[in-house]
């Protein structure tokens, strides 16, 4: 797969590296996102400001 | 005796060359950054360091083709020792954001999570500038690999965050590029007020724009600051490690902040060596804006893009509030959207601004920095992602 990539047209490589990127980016934050309403979950446990 | 006279002069006879006529050129470029910093105060802690540096690497050279400041490959001049020290290395960006680190409150962001998805929007700017680099390049004769490399550079621009544009474009061994790369990247961010209201005003409309948001003032839990730096550095490591250097120095100056017992670490971080390093940083890259790898079609094209990266930016914020809009009852204000970008915490102001002139009584602002921080981690992703990606298809060079 990666062989392939490697050997497609740049544009083609260029779309890869945009839509993968983009949606890595979204799903990452989607992870942080749950992250911190996980954290928010010890709030009871922890000294409020 | 005629010999020792000219080279005497040889500083003055320089300028009737082509290569003189260029560093005249370069000295007005150098004069209009240092006026932007002065007259307009935009950005002026690094817009006015990358001025002088511009002037000094432009001076007549002592060493075959180079100033006094870059000296030779034996001599290094100071400009090029603290280039190899703290660019090279990828050491200043990552200094910098420790510094940054600790300059960030995430509390409007624990307070209201779902705006980390505006920092994620609002990234979009970076892929879609890359690609229309990598349509554009091969127009100016880049093509291949290095097309690959320097439109990932152009693109994470719009990242809107000088360190990490730096960071991504040492990653590709660009120097040659890191002059228009960094100057597009801090005058932009600088410029933000100016780039940002006509896209938001032309995407959106003013009943859009007078949408009011409920914000809570809730206190946020002490563990929640101190675990949130640790968990994303650990999370972020496993999902793109390349981004480690710039999440994990982000984080680490977050712990400092919110940890409680390191005040002074924490103030040292958000000014000593912020201010430190911000003087180090600008010079160096003041001194990578030699004439003749600055003067040439590549730096307008790069500027160019630059500029559309922002502006795609702030339209996929826009659109994507926009969409999101259409399945919510309570609607968000799309502005919010604009400040995803990492421009902090300029963006948020900007859109604060144009809330309240549309309705007098309208505060969003801290909904706005919600999505500001989010840009933070946003772009940071997206630096990792690109890196990631471009390495694995055509390497670092």
């Amino acid at each position: 797969m990666l062989e392939t990539l490697q050997q497609a047209p740049l544009l083609t490589q260029g779309l890869f590296v945009a839509g993968v990127g983009l949606v890595g980016v979204f799903l990452s934050l989607v992870l942080f996102f749950f992250t911190i309403k996980l954290l928010q979950a010890f709030k009871g446990r922890g000294s409020a400001e | 005796m005629s010999e020792i006279f000219n080279e005497l002069l040889s500083g003055v006879t320089y300028f009737g060359s082509m290569d003189g006529l260029r560093a005249l050129v370069m000295f007005i470029i150098a004069g209009v950054l240092i006026y932007l910093a002065i007259a307009k105060d935009y950005e002026p802690a690094l817009l006015l360091p990358i001025g002088f540096g511009a002037i000094l690497v432009n001076l007549p050279p002592v060493f075959a083709g180079a100033s006094a400041v870059l000296g030779s490959a034996e001599e290094p001049g100071f400009l090029q020792i603290l280039y190899n020290a703290g660019i090279a290395t990828e050491l200043f960006p990552i200094l910098i954001f420790i510094a940054v680190g600790a300059m960030i409150d995430f509390s409007p962001l624990f307070r209201q999570p779902v705006m980390i998805f505006f920092g994620a929007a609002a990234q979009f700017g970076i892929f879609a500038t890359f690609l229309l680099t990598l349509i554009i390049l091969p127009l100016i004769g880049i093509e291949g690999a290095n097309a690959m490399r320097l439109a990932a550079a152009v693109g994470i621009i719009g990242a809107a965050d000088g360190p990490t544009t730096i960071y991504v474009a040492n990653h590709f061994n660009l120097k040659e590029y890191m002059g228009p790369i960094s100057v597009a990247a801090y005058s932009y961010m600088s410029l933000v007020p100016i780039i940002q209201p006509p896209v938001i005003r032309a995407l959106t409309s003013k009943k859009e724009r007078q949408i009011r948001m409920d914000y809570s003032d809730k206190p946020v839990s002490r563990i929640v600051r101190l675990l949130f730096p640790v968990t994303i550095t650990i999370i972020a490591g496993i999902l793109v490690p390349m981004s480690v250097p710039l999440v994990g120095s982000l984080m680490f100056g977050n712990l400092i902040r919110e940890c409680g017992v390191l005040e002074r670490l924490s103030k040292s971080a958000q000014n000593e060596l912020a201010n430190l390093v911000t003087i180090l940083l600008g010079l160096t890259i003041g001194s990578t804006m030699v004439a003749d790898k600055f003067i040439r079609l590549e730096t307008a094209a790069i500027m160019l893009l630059g500029l559309l990266a922002f502006v795609f930016d702030t339209a996929g914020g826009v659109l994507f509030a926009k969409l999101i809009n259409v399945f919510l009852k309570k609607k968000i204000n799309p502005m919010i959207g604009a400040a995803g970008i990492s421009a902090f915490p300029m963006s948020a102001r900007v859109i604060q601004k144009m809330a309240k002139k549309d309705d007098p009584e309208n505060f969003i602002l801290m909904q706005a920095i919600s999505a500001n921080v989010s840009g933070q981690l946003g772009s940071i992703i997206a630096g990792g992602f690109i890196i990631t990606l471009v390495t694995w298809l055509v390497g670092r060079a």
